[in-house]
């Protein structure tokens, strides 16, 4: 059972868009929360998780995320999600995530937002 | 026989050589001997390899066989007797005596050597063997030096084989025996110069050994009395008795109850060592032969102070892993659910399987508890984020913190509220879903942090969720759990999960998913917690095809009849 996990860092002029793809759980989650602590909120005011190429994702892999938004936000820097498939959906409503950070259909949206 | 000119130079000159004579110098002991295996002729080696004189009073000793004198045993150790030995069986007619290897121990002195001994038969002109001769090389050096080899590869890999603090002790015990003393002690002190703590024997003769097992237990007749163990102990410095007489058996013995053992069991020679880690002594082996009748020597003293340093360092490394393991075995047998209390009016069963990594049980961030709170019983379900010892020490916070505010405030909404506090000021970050609820007659009031909702199981199949979430404990400042009644009527159940069920993963890598677990659900309305959970069970096992990788809790819980 081979599990794929990607992700990638591309710095854009107004925001720091991060594209994970694949299976997010317990075994890659260390490998988005190392790109993640890349970022420095004095250079970057918005960061773009984009969750659609995302095909799952567990607590472990949310809570990198929520744990990424908490220290950002320290320094005035907002994390917002590109909303993924159903599952990951469902997830980030059951955990009020979807409540607390700004989410969108599409990078474009998260940049216009602000 | 011209005797103006050394052996060498007559034998140079052609004039030579006389056998007989030649057959003095040899350092090979020869014996020739008759069809009754009496002494014919008997080189000087030989003469003084016996501890006679001469011929004449090497066949005027009555026992023609010299057991009264010498003590044989086979190369693997075993006690020979006459029958068994190559110039008897030659004498009797047997051809091929092959060379063999004996190791000869003097009774009288403790003197061994190992000898390689050949026979050749010397036959009339009928084929009857009238007469043998016998060649016996002494091979004492290579062979100790073998055994000692040998000893000490098999001391590696016995003291490596067991990280089990009892095995490696009885290990040690083990590893001389037979092969460089008849019976070992080993004891540890955990303080220098303190009572033994342990002691453990080895003994060929296992009457003896079960006698000599009484040593540890035997006290001394005035407390801090020294044995000759406990001064290596203090001193770090090893000691060697080659021959052990009254006065050193009184030296070795703690006391007359260890005097008398140890008369029984026997001493001939003694060697105790220290086991030495760096500068810091922690015990002693000694190394004791008795009905061998050996004597131990400078080259078994050397020996035997490779095995002690080898040895304190195999005991040391199975002490310290004893030790983690029990430290751990308590903290999981700590982080393992607690048995679930009687409910009055409920029915309650409750479904928990650590992951499995790598074959080893994991002790996860899943966790449960069921307690009575005062007013109304607590049921707390959740999840920390990660996995091992960091999230499992986690999950005991939550249960016990669950337990503490439960009783302070017996409302679902500020426990969870509580936990929440208690895990921000964690420096670690972690987050923690949980499903709290209180239990009342035929209702429950239920408080949900991110976690997935329990799901209510109707007589007819329905299936609902309830209640709607709050956020994840840890994870936002002013947070608000709000609380939700649900309704439970006889023949109806509530099922609390973690999200261990529903991502379960199959071979392909599908997840068993909330859908399908609705679905199974519905196909055990009216189903009892129990049965419903064996059930569930079943079907995840199923679905998965192996062993749960990912933690699983699940509680079910149905309001009783009447």
């Amino acid at each position: 059972m081979q599990r794929s996990f990607t992700v990638q860092l591309q710095p854009h002029a107004d925001a720091a868009v991060i594209v994970v793809s694949g299976e997010l759980d317990i075994a890659s989650a260390p490998e988005l929360e190392q790109v993640l602590d890349q970022i420095q909120p004095e250079q970057t005011k918005l960061v773009i998780v984009d969750l659609r190429e995302l095909e799952f994702m567990d607590s472990t892999g949310l809570s990198i995320i929520v744990r990424a938004h908490q220290r950002l936000s320290e320094h005035d820097c907002e994390l917002t999600l590109v909303q993924g498939p159903p599952q990951v959906q469902r997830l980030l409503d059951l955990t009020g995530v979807a409540e607390r950070l700004r989410l969108g259909a599409e990078p474009g949206e998260l940049l216009n937002g602000r | 026989m011209d005797h103006e000119l050394p052996l060498g130079e007559r034998i140079l000159d052609g004039r030579g050589p006389e056998f007989a004579e030649l057959l003095e110098l040899v350092g090979e002991a020869v014996t020739v001997r008759d069809r009754q295996d009496r002494f014919v002729y008997a080189n000087r080696t030989a003469l003084r390899n016996f501890g006679f004189a001469s011929i004449e009073e090497l066949r005027a000793h009555p026992d023609g066989s010299l057991l009264d004198r010498f003590v044989v045993y086979d190369e693997a150790g075993k006690q020979m007797g006459r029958s068994t030995f190559p110039t008897p069986r030659a004498a009797a007619g047997e051809t091929q005596v092959s060379p063999t290897l004996i190791h000869v121990v003097d009774r009288r002195t403790g003197e061994s050597r190992w000898e390689q001994v050949r026979v050749t038969p010397l036959p009339d002109r009928d084929g009857r063997v009238t007469a043998t001769v016998t060649v016996a090389a002494n091979v004492t050096a290579v062979k100790s030096a073998e055994v000692h080899t040998r000893v000490l590869s098999e001391t590696g890999r016995i003291l490596s084989s067991s990280l089990d603090y009892e095995q490696t002790l009885r290990n040690v015990a083990w590893a001389a025996v037979p092969a460089l003393a008849d019976w070992c002690l080993v004891e540890l002190a955990d303080e220098p110069g303190d009572r033994r703590d342990h002691v453990v024997v080895a003994h060929r003769n296992p009457r003896l050994r079960d006698l000599a097992g009484q040593l540890g237990e035997l006290e001394p007749d005035e407390p801090g009395e020294h044995s000759a163990s406990s001064r290596v102990i203090d001193t770090g410095e090893s000691a060697l008795l080659v021959e052990v007489d009254e006065s050193d058996l009184i030296r070795i013995a703690r006391g007359r109850g260890q005097l008398r053992v140890l008369r029984e069991v026997g001493i001939r020679s003694a060697i105790v060592v220290p086991m030495r880690i760096r500068d810091r002594t922690i015990g002693a082996i000694s190394f004791y032969t008795s009905d061998s009748l050996r004597r131990l020597t400078q080259p078994d003293l050397e020996l035997a102070e490779q095995l002690g340093r080898r040895a304190a360092v195999a005991v040391e490394n199975s002490r310290l892993h004893t030790t983690l393991a029990e430290v751990a075995d308590t903290l999981a047998q700590s982080l393992m659910p607690n048995p679930l209390p009687e409910l009055p009016g409920w029915e309650i069963a409750a479904l928990y399987q650590p992951a499995v990594v790598e074959e080893r049980v994991e002790v996860g961030g899943d966790f449960y508890e069921v307690f009575d709170a005062g007013p109304a019983p607590l049921v707390l379900i959740g999840d920390v984020t990660g996995h091992g010892v960091a999230a499992a020490t986690l999950t005991g916070l939550m249960r016990h913190g669950a337990r503490f505010s439960g009783r302070l405030e017996p409302e679902p909404g500020r426990v969870l509220r509580h936990l929440d506090a208690e895990l921000r000021e964690r420096p670690s970050g972690s987050m923690c879903s949980a499903l709290c609820a209180t239990i009342h007659e035929r209702r429950l009031v239920l408080a949900s942090a991110g976690h997935p909702p329990a799901l209510h199981l109707a007589a007819n199949g329905d299936v609902t969720e309830a209640p709607v979430p709050g956020p994840l404990l840890g994870a936002f400042v002013d947070s608000e759990w709000p609380v939700e009644t649900l309704a439970v009527a006889p023949g109806e159940l509530v099922l609390l999960y973690t999200d261990g069920v529903t991502e379960t993963a199959s071979e392909s890598g599908e997840r068993y998913g909330i859908g399908r677990l609705r679905r199974f659900l519905s196909a055990h309305a009216g189903t009892g917690p129990q049965p419903l959970l064996d059930a569930l069970d079943t079907a995840l096992d199923l679905f998965r095809g192996g062993e749960p990788t990912d933690d699983i809790a699940a509680l079910a819980l149905a309001p009783r009849e009447g």
